[in-house]
């Protein structure tokens, strides 16, 4: 079942930013997350479908009936901002209570509403404090709870755990996750968080200059980036990028000079684009493995792997190659100064079109 | 190094510093304290030369005439009334200009612009054909003075603004969003949200349009000839020789000020700085 | 946000607005109109003020009050500020007494002066008590009873001008001082050289707010001196409004007053405008 539907939407702004055309489909019940760097329009994208902004083209549609960001659809949508926008004079309880009091819920009601919601949001005490008494955890719980009390079809979130410190962001993000299951209500997220995004997304919808780079699982996103700029958006260390040509006989690529077998796509052209995840360049061999020559810059321990960077040893690599430092996962320490064979499997390589960014298959 | 050490370097610095302040704390205290000697004392102690610097003999009879007499005890009453009632409207008004100039960038230049210019009147510009007008409607000179409370009102609306237009500008807008989609209509996120996060400089705003009004001279004077309140009336007393209620009626008029200086302290003196210049 | 809140922020400037221009901007506008009929559309009431010799005297006196008012409030202002501001702790007991005379009511401030400078009042009193010959502090159309206008007006209202002139001061930043000094400045050239041209924004602020109310000066005169003994043009229509039963004569008069005012304010915001963008290009 469709709990949103947006087609064409645009809103500019004279100083920048704002989303041109877009269009989107959201799923009942989906977690959907935005994500996107500062100023591609995400926080825009959110506040026309809460009606907080007017669209100056194309429409929204709620569920089977048709509204165009305009105060009918408030019912069926509720929002947690980036600063909470709790209310400062109220206690938790009554910024719970808020939305039912509006709709002259019996007072019996709306107490039993407020505490059920509050102990979902994971509050169970101190319902009696303002804002400016609770701790920023508890805050983020309030606005949850403000959100959930009268059962919006759509919750929507903008950046809203970015106010928390990373261990609690951590467990809130299970805690919210549970919920939207527990309550199979349609969440839209907006973050700039790549692991935030594909930790709670059923679909990920990269943004980037107004427009929807990618939309998809976080599978989807990760393992098939359909643009380069979606490629080197989500992963952490970012996707290496090298310049490269196809070999004349098509039976292979060259990089700086030294050929990868590799197989290569019908359509592609002369030039190409070529993304390889750090996580996939390793410093052991493995069959069937394609290698270059890293010369190490840095080195740096992350816990689970050596985090390795470094240039092209081969001969002319460095101009060649149009990257400055490659990033590769080692599971033992190097040194700088050192040079190293890096392998990955050719299959693991990401090719886009230089001129478009789009990727070849 | 605080600004404040330069003074202790040169020594003159210093004592010029002391002298100024002793002038200071003199002009501030021996005034008043004259005027309360002459408030507790007969007459015939006031018409004294040369005059006694101490009271010889305390007594209460220039404030129970002050409590007795219909005229006094009506322009007390009066003035109570004129300042609460205005002080009322010009803040409820005042609130209502202060948050849409903070809301829509388009009201705020033309408010600051408009109520900088209301200040601009000469107050008789304003009172001889107000007076005229108040007439020809009935309002001129009554009893509860009505008429004056409504021209106190207009004029106090320009400070109430002021010094509401920072509370209301320092409500993120996001607040309001969120009552917005909440369900509240935008009368009530005003009403049950914006206001009572503003209630601290609602009351400010209340005790400056009621000072303002209670220490009000010009307008009071031409507007209200026969149904007096406080100002015009301790104009007369003192004009016609009324020594002793005169003095112990400044006493009492200055009452509602004082508190408010003792109470408010800085806050009064940042709205006094901001919008409060008479 | 949407039509609602818009229409909202509408009426909640209109309804204001309105009262406004009802009570206060009509009136206004139909003095001025007053002024220019005499049973029709005349000039009369202008060529009245014009003959009268008491105008003129008015209209001089509401020049070098507010002239002299100016330069008494801005010097006792500085010097208050500076005073209360260059101690190395606060004083609550001075600063409280520092704003206790504006915070009184005008018309007690009138009231206790009348009392200081009648003629068998404290003033003369005191100077009697040393050996002094006492002085006509009030006496109609005497340069004493001006200099007394100016002194009691300025004990009124130097507070407000201290506190603008103290939050000036409370933007300069301490290090200059520093600068100042390491660079030889002795305490008058730091004052010359820092504290004077910092604070000059706030000075000007300071000096068009109490120039526009020191140009409507009216009460000080009324209650001190009568309408008459030393004329300003307020006093003078109001004359001409109830003693003379000149009500027309009494808005020319008014207006001629509303003119200098605005001439003043415009001029004034200008002229620090035209300034503050000279001081925002050489820097």
């Amino acid at each position: 079942m469709r709990a949103l539907s947006v087609s064409n939407l645009t809103r500019e702004f004279p100083s920048g930013g704002g989303v041109r055309r877009v269009s989107l489909e959201v799923a009942a019940g989906e977690f959907l997350v935005l994500l996107g760097p500062s100023g591609c329009g995400k926080t825009t994208l959110l506040r026309l479908i809460a009606g907080l902004d007017i669209p100056s083209a194309g429409t929204i549609e709620f569920g089977d009936r048709s509204g165009s960001g305009n105060a009918n659809s408030r019912g069926r949508i509720a929002m947690v901002f980036q600063n909470l926008a709790l209310y400062p004079h109220m206690s938790a309880f009554e910024n719970i209570a808020f939305p039912l009091r509006l709709i002259k819920l019996a007072p019996a009601q709306i107490d039993r509403r407020v505490r059920e919601t509050a102990a979902r949001a994971g509050l169970s005490a101190g319902l009696e404090r303002r804002p400016a008494e609770l701790s920023g955890g508890e805050r983020q719980r309030v606005a949850l709870a403000r959100a959930l009390v009268r059962d919006p079809e759509i919750i929507l979130m903008d950046e809203a755990l970015a106010s928390l410190d990373a261990r609690l962001r951590t467990s809130v993000r299970v805690e919210l996750k549970n919920l939207q299951r527990a309550t199979r209500r349609t969440f839209i997220l907006v973050t700039h968080d790549q692991i935030e995004a594909l930790a709670l997304a059923d679909r990920v919808a990269v943004m980037r200059a107004g427009r929807i780079e990618q939309i998809g699982s976080p599978e989807e996103i990760f393992n098939r980036p359909e643009t380069e700029f979606v490629a080197g958006f989500v992963g952490e260390p970012a996707m290496n990028f090298f310049d490269a040509r196809i070999a004349m006989d098509r039976g292979g690529l060259e990089i700086g000079g030294v050929r990868i077998p590799a197989a290569v796509p019908a359509g592609a052209p002369e030039a190409v684009r070529v993304g390889l995840r750090p996580a996939d360049l390793a410093l052991e061999p493995a069959a069937g493995a394609a290698s270059i020559e890293l010369k190490i810059h840095s080195v740096e321990f992350s816990g689970a792997s050596f985090i390795v960077r470094g240039s092209l040893a081969h001969p002319g690599g460095g101009q060649q190659s149009g990257t400055s430092l490659i990033c590769a996962l080692a599971t033992r320490r190097v040194e700088p100064g050192e040079t190293h064979r890096c392998f990955f499997y050719p299959a693991k390589l990401h090719l886009f079109d230089p001129v478009s960014g789009r990727r070849i298959d | 190094m605080k600004p404040g050490a330069r003074a202790g370097r040169g020594g003159g610095f210093a004592m010029l510093g002391a002298a100024l302040g002793a002038i200071v704390i003199a002009a501030a205290v021996i005034p008043l304290y004259l005027l309360a000697k002459q408030a507790l004392t007969p007459e015939l102690e006031t018409f004294a030369w040369p005059p006694f610097w101490l009271p010889r003999k305390i007594t209460l009879a220039n404030f129970a005439q002050v409590f007795t007499v219909r005229e006094l005890r009506g322009a007390i009453a009066r003035s109570l009334g004129v300042g609460v009632v205005s002080a009322v409207g010009a803040t409820a008004m005042g609130a209502m200009l202060a948050y849409a100039m903070a809301r829509a960038g388009a009201a705020r230049r033309a408010g600051f612009a408009a109520l900088s210019g209301v200040r601009l009147l000469p107050m008789l510009a304003v009172a001889i054909p107000a007076a005229a007008m108040l007439g020809a409607i009935g309002l001129a000179d009554t009893p509860d003075a009505l008429g004056l409370a409504i021209i106190h009102c207009a004029i106090a609306i320009p400070t109430a603004a002021l010094t509401l237009y920072a509370a209301f500008a320092a409500v993120p807008a996001e607040v309001e969003e969120a009552a917005w989609l909440d369900g509240a209509s935008a009368v009530r996120v005003f009403l049950t949200i914006d206001l009572p996060i503003v209630r601290g400089a609602l009351a400010a705003a209340f005790i400056l349009c009621f000072i303002l009004s209670w220490d009000e001279f010009g307008f009071a004077l031409l507007l209200q000839q026969t149904n007096r309140t406080l100002p015009p009336l301790l104009y007369y007393y003192t004009v016609f020789g009324n020594v002793g209620p005169a003095s112990a009626l400044a006493l009492l008029m200055m009452v509602p000020a004082l508190c408010v200086v003792i109470a408010l302290g800085p806050t009064l003196r940042g709205a006094l700085i901001t919008g409060g210049s008479r | 946000m949407n039509w609602q809140a818009r229409r909202l922020r509408a009426v909640f400037v209109a309804a204001p607005a309105l009262f406004m221009v009802a009570t206060l901007v009509v009136p206004a506008l139909g003095g001025l109109a007053d002024s220019f009929d005499r049973g029709g559309p005349s000039l009369e009431n202008y060529a009245a003020l014009a003959r009268d010799p008491m105008f003129w005297r008015a209209a001089l006196d509401n020049l070098l009050l507010p002239i002299a008012s100016l330069a008494l409030e801005l010097a006792a202002g500085l010097a208050m500020a500076l005073t209360i501001t260059a101690r190395a702790r606060r004083s609550p007991v001075l600063e409280a007494a520092a704003i206790l005379p504006f915070a009184i009511p005008e018309i007690v401030i009138l009231t206790i002066a009348r009392y200081l400078l009648m003629p068998r009042g404290y003033v003369n009193g005191a100077l009697a008590a040393v050996g002094i010959a006492p002085a006509a502090w009030l006496a109609p159309r005497g340069s004493l009873a001006m200099l007394s206008i100016v002194v009691v007006d300025a004990w009124h209202v130097t507070p407000i001008v201290m506190l603008m002139l103290v939050a000036g001061l409370q933007t300069i930043p301490a290090e200059l001082y520093e600068a100042a000094r390491l660079d030889g400045a002795g305490p008058l050239a730091a004052f010359r050289y820092v504290t004077l041209p910092m604070l000059a924004p706030a000075i000007a602020g300071a000096a068009i707010l109490r120039g526009i109310d020191a140009l409507r000066i009216f009460s000080t005169v009324l209650v001190l001196t009568g309408p008459e003994a030393v004329p300003v043009l307020s006093t003078y229509a109001y004359g001409q409004w109830t003693d003379a039963q000149a009500p027309r004569v009494a808005m020319a008069a008014a207006m001629v007053l509303a003119l200098m005012v605005t001439v003043f304010a415009l001029g004034g915001a200008l002229a620090v405008r035209r300034w503050s963008s000279d001081l925002g290009a050489r820097a």
